[in-house]
């Protein structure tokens, strides 16, 4: 199944050689619904939402609130602990933000988190004097152990798919081990949500946040997901209009959840964007998906081993971080540019997982519902011409 | 980026001029954002730089252009290092090269404005 005809980007040609996209999990490409979506909610929708009593502005609030209904139902999760932010960076931020800890509490995270997850918790522990816990990998590049988690952890958090190695943690084991201890368990799961089934009931974790942008959304709009007891006991992140119930000239109250977190005008178009996004990929199923990026990763694999130098650093599942030889991957990277093939190079906002590996910086390809074997064959001839260039 | 002038870059980048040895003072610069790591070495006589060399690891840019300026140091005032601009690299390395990979493009100025004790930015 060809969904690539659905994603008008893909008509453009660049020197008259098309498009081969493989950095998704830097950002997605979006479906013509998804944008058309959008400047249809502001061609003819577009009101403030939860405020006017004009009919315009209850249609626009509806749209707005169906849109959290999908999202919520996409991860299996209410619509009062489904608040919208401004991505998974905020919602990570917010949750740092607002919970309480003291001196001496433990916060368990990993090698692998991406930034946004890894510097909120740095924060927390300085300001709350909270120690920062570091479980390392494998050799199998999986989490070597949770001993980590101990009756001082207050909070776990960690990756849900890891956008440098791939690796998932086994989020559900992880959560249940918090709780054994009676800690608080985030996951990070914006390249997770994308590109797999996602239960928050059956994880069971207690905070998740993820990006529409990820996963065929507009960019700007986020999920944080929490479960209803930790959202009620937390303050509010962001203070403003929309998340109160009474303000007087010293004081305010807040409105129940999900606004009391959702302060100020939201990203109106970008969560009608998401919803479409949400219906997009409901139609062909995660499960679906799922298949489709493990028999592309597998073939990809097969071609990529045959190229001389050619190492790959992680699980290979959906993403592909690479070396290749000792040529430098900004090298490899402008190189492709030069065939319009399209890869990340760098720290992937993972420096301590860099260092971890021993290595400052990684190609990467990764890979989503849009791609075919031939963008695969032309990343393939890009790293045997790299090869002869720089070798 | 691959055009005429990247048959200089490439012979630059794997047979850098005035590379491993270290003259007069020598700083290390690094862009943790792609692992370069360079160490820049000038030696001045009076009001002129008279030798300069260079060691690391880094992309083709970063070593090409560290190479290119050691070359292009040798001999030259002082007064006219101070006037040299980021655009002077991208001159001499002869190429487009995209905002991003500018920061390899100066890491070698940068780091011999250091070795200098000359201001950078």
């Amino acid at each position: 199944m060809n969904y690539r005809k659905d994603f008008p980007i893909f008509s453009r040609k660049i020197d008259g050689k098309p498009l081969a996209y493989l950095d998704s999990a830097a950002t997605s490409q979006k479906p013509q619904s998804v944008i058309d979506a959008i400047s249809g909610y502001y061609s003819k929708h577009n009101a403030n939402t939860h405020r006017g009593i004009y009919r315009l502005s209850e249609e626009s609030t509806s749209m707005y609130e169906e849109g959290r209904a999908l999202v919520a139902g996409f991860i299996n999760g209410s619509k009062e602990e489904t608040i919208f932010t401004k991505g998974a960076t905020e919602s990570l931020n917010a949750i740092s933000h607002s919970i309480h800890l003291r001196h001496g509490d433990e916060i368990v995270t990993t090698i692998m988190e991406h930034h946004a997850n890894l510097i909120p918790l740095q924060q927390l522990a300085k300001r709350t004097g909270a120690k920062l816990k570091i479980i390392d990998i494998g050799d199998d590049w999986q989490l070597d152990s949770e001993k980590a988690i101990t009756d001082r952890t207050k909070l776990v958090s960690v990756t849900g798919m890891s956008n440098v190695l791939g690796t998932r943690p086994d989020v559900k084991a992880i959560s249940a081990l918090a709780h054994d201890h009676g800690a608080v368990s985030i996951v990070d799961a914006a390249q997770l949500v994308a590109h797999h089934p996602v239960d928050v009931k059956r994880l069971d974790c207690d905070f998740m946040a993820f990006s529409s942008h990820k996963m065929l959304g507009p960019a700007g709009v986020g999920v944080l997901w929490g479960k209803r007891e930790l959202l009620d006991d937390m303050d509010p992140f962001l203070f403003g209009g929309g998340m109160i119930r009474e303000v007087t000239e010293q004081d305010a109250s807040w409105d129940e959840l999900p606004f009391k977190f959702e302060a100020g005008t939201p990203n109106l178009g970008g969560v009608i964007g998401f919803a479409e996004a949400i219906r997009y990929l409901n139609r062909i199923g995660m499960d679906a998906i799922e298949r489709m990026e493990r028999e592309l990763s597998k073939y990809a694999l097969d071609v990529l081993n045959d190229i001389k130098n050619f190492k790959l650093i992680g699980t290979g599942e959906s993403i592909i971080s690479f070396s290749l030889g000792k040529i430098h991957p900004h090298d490899i990277s402008t190189l492709l540019d030069t065939e319009n093939v399209a890869i990340r190079a760098g720290h992937h906002c993972a420096m301590p997982l860099m260092k971890r590996l021993g290595i400052p910086a990684t190609a990467r390809a990764s890979f989503y519902i849009y791609n075919t074997k031939e963008e695969i064959e032309l990343l393939a001839q890009g790293l045997k011409r790299a090869n002869e260039v720089f070798g | 980026m691959f055009d005429l002038n990247m048959e200089e870059i490439m012979d630059h980048y794997k047979h850098p001029h005035n590379f491993g040895r270290e003259v007069g003072s020598c700083h290390k610069e690094n862009n943790p954002l792609c692992g370069d790591e360079l160490s820049f070495c000038v030696k001045t006589e009076e009001d002129r730089i008279v030798d300069a060399s260079f060691s690391g690891t880094g992309c083709a840019i970063s070593l090409a252009s560290a190479s290119m300026l050691t070359e292009r140091l040798k001999g030259m005032k002082l007064t006219d290092f101070r006037k040299l601009e980021t655009e002077d690299m991208i001159k001499m390395l002869g190429i487009e090269i995209t905002a991003v990979r500018v920061k390899c493009a100066v890491l070698s100025l940068v780091a011999a404005r250091n070795a200098l004790g000359e201001k950078n930015g």
